[in-house]
């Protein structure tokens, strides 16, 4: 695997975990409060 | 295929369109320079208001819009920038390797904050102004708000999406582009304090951008997340906020205990005390940071289990944080220690970052803080915590890789008046507020009881001459890059890091042939 596909590939996980964070927050309250 | 030997595009275009790290580490280096001259005269504004009781220069609105604006202008537009125009220029530097790991996005990065900036600013100038529920963004007041308010909600989600990329970057350079040797063990602290700042922003930026969506989705949509007449509960933003809210001390903190640690060594010529501790001690601190949150807001309120667990865990923070104070003395003791500008700022970072850690040991205790609880006493710790510490550590980096940047050494006599004059004001500017809030003084109102009138008028004093100091700063940066004596490629007498093997200034593309790390 290549530097620059193993950038990206690493990038993708961080952002990955990132949206999961924001969407954890955000969904599981809207789902907590039965909307 | 792309010409690896070419240098930079000329004019604007360079600026616009450069993947380049150490172009897009000025970038982000100047950018944060306006920041904190906009940021600082919003402070200066506010202490010329505060200089007497009564009203003088600003309606109360606006004086309450100017306390947000200038909190999130300093924490998001100057300091935070300024470290990650740091980690541009130097982690790759450090590291040996030829640029960051994503040069686009890098690029994306810093145009998305210009532009998120504009817009925050512009809101100051809308119909019904800016936020000026402070830059904790509380509901209900903020929901208060002018019609500016989801502008400035849409400023906040672009910087925390910015810099959630310039992380990403980070993490990704410093884990797959090291030079070979160049294990984790043998990277320099500012390398490590940044890789573990961006797990930090990583982890916590979705958090806050949550929290203001939510407090969007009440502001138009009718969403009760915040709002108890529809079932929910304004302190859930509280917990929100500060779930990130702590974490992002330790962001702007973090990098400047790393280029502490970088310039102690050098000007006491002798290696850093316990490396492998500085490294432990920063991943701990960046731990705890996550289970301290609720220390900021004990007045809403909790069970005493609660208020234990929350003074406990801030406490613990003064443990590993005790460690990096030692081992920076111990690393001076007996060191054959020169006082260069860098290193003034990285002593005085040393004292004062410490008197606001005392302060905040202070407002850890529970029954303490019901007493000091939004008062000034909170503002002259935190600014404690800011200022001469990230400030000073910034500052001291700037002096510290100038010449490395610029090719140019800078006029040292101009640069210690510039450490002096900043040195003495900031304590003129701040330790007053620590009596204010003893007495009473609550913090963000724009009149106060006449008792508080002579340290409110001495804070005033320090403001301006604080202000007027930095005025030095700029001048001395803008020699150094227009002229002056040719820096050597090691620049100071005692140097450790592949950074001071390159050439001064360091070339438009380095390492582009790994180094060797034996």
């Amino acid at each position: 695997m290549s530097q620059n596909a193993r950038n990206l590939r690493l990038a993708i996980a961080l952002g990955v975990t990132a949206a999961a964070v924001y969407l954890a927050f955000v969904l599981l309250r809207v789902l907590e409060s039965g909307a | 295929m792309a010409d690896h030997g070419h240098g930079p595009p000329q004019g604007i275009a360079r600026w616009l369109t450069t993947t380049n790290h150490k172009d897009i580490g000025t970038m982000y280096l100047v950018f944060s320079l306006v920041m904190f001259l906009i940021g600082g005269t919003m402070a200066l504004v506010i202490r010329a208001e505060l200089f007497q009781p009564g009203l003088q220069l600003v309606d109360p609105s606006f004086f309450n819009q100017l306390t947000t604006v200038h909190a999130l202008v300093m924490v998001f537009g100057a300091v935070m920038p300024a470290t990650v125009g740091l980690a541009n220029w130097m982690i790759p530097l450090q590291i040996g390797a030829a640029d960051m790991a994503l040069p686009r996005m890098n690029l994306f990065s810093f145009w998305l904050l210009a532009f998120a900036f504009l817009l925050l600013i512009a809101t100051l100038f809308m119909p019904g102004g800016a936020p000026a529920a402070g830059w904790t963004l509380y509901p209900p007041l903020v929901l208060q708000s002018g019609k500016a308010f989801p502008m400035a909600i849409f400023a906040i989600h672009l910087m925390g999406a910015s810099s959630i990329m310039g992380a990403i970057n980070v993490i990704v350079t410093v884990v797959n582009m090291r030079t070979p040797g160049m294990t984790l063990l043998k990277m320099p602290l500012f390398s490590w304090s940044w890789l573990i700042t961006a797990y930090l922003l990583i982890a916590v930026m979705p958090v806050f951008a949550g929290s203001v969506t939510m407090l969007l989705t009440d502001y138009y949509f009718h969403t009760s997340f915040f709002n108890a007449a529809g079932g929910g509960d304004p302190v859930l933003f509280q917990h929100l906020f500060w779930f990130f809210g702590h974490p992002e001390v330790y962001i702007m903190i973090l990098p400047a205990f790393g280029i502490v640690s970088e310039i102690i060594p050098t000007f006491s010529r002798k290696p850093i005390f316990g490396y492998e501790a500085m490294v432990y001690a920063i991943a701990s601190i960046a731990f705890l940071s996550f289970i301290v949150w609720a220390h900021h807001m004990f007045t809403v309120g909790m069970p005493l289990a609660g208020q234990l667990f929350f003074t406990l865990s801030t406490m613990l923070i003064a443990i590993p944080t005790g460690v990096k104070i030692f081992n920076w003395t111990a690393t001076m003791w007996r060191g054959s220690i020169t006082f260069e500008p860098p290193m003034l700022f990285a002593l005085a970072f040393l004292f004062l970052f410490t008197i606001g850690g005392f302060s905040g040991l202070m407002l850890a205790i529970a029954p303490a803080d019901f007493q000091y609880h939004d008062t000034y006493f909170v503002v002259a710790h935190f600014h404690y915590v800011l200022v001469p510490g990230a400030v000073f550590g910034i500052m001291a980096a700037v002096y510290y890789w100038l010449p490395k940047w610029t090719g140019h050494m800078y006029d040292m006599a101009l640069a210690k008046w510039h450490f002096w004059l900043t040195a003495v004001f900031v304590n003129v500017l701040f330790f007053p507020q620590h009596f204010l809030g003893l007495a009473g003084m609550p913090r963000r109102i724009p009149d106060y009881a006449t008792q508080f009138t002579d340290w409110n008028m001495i804070s005033s004093i320090g403001a301006f001459g604080f202000g007027l100091s930095q005025l030095l700063f700029v001048w001395l940066i803008v020699r150094c890059v227009r002229g002056g004596e040719r820096a050597t490629a090691g620049v100071w007498d005692y140097q450790h890091g592949l950074e001071w093997t390159v050439p001064s200034p360091a070339p438009y593309h380095t390492f582009e042939k790994a180094p060797e790390i034996r």
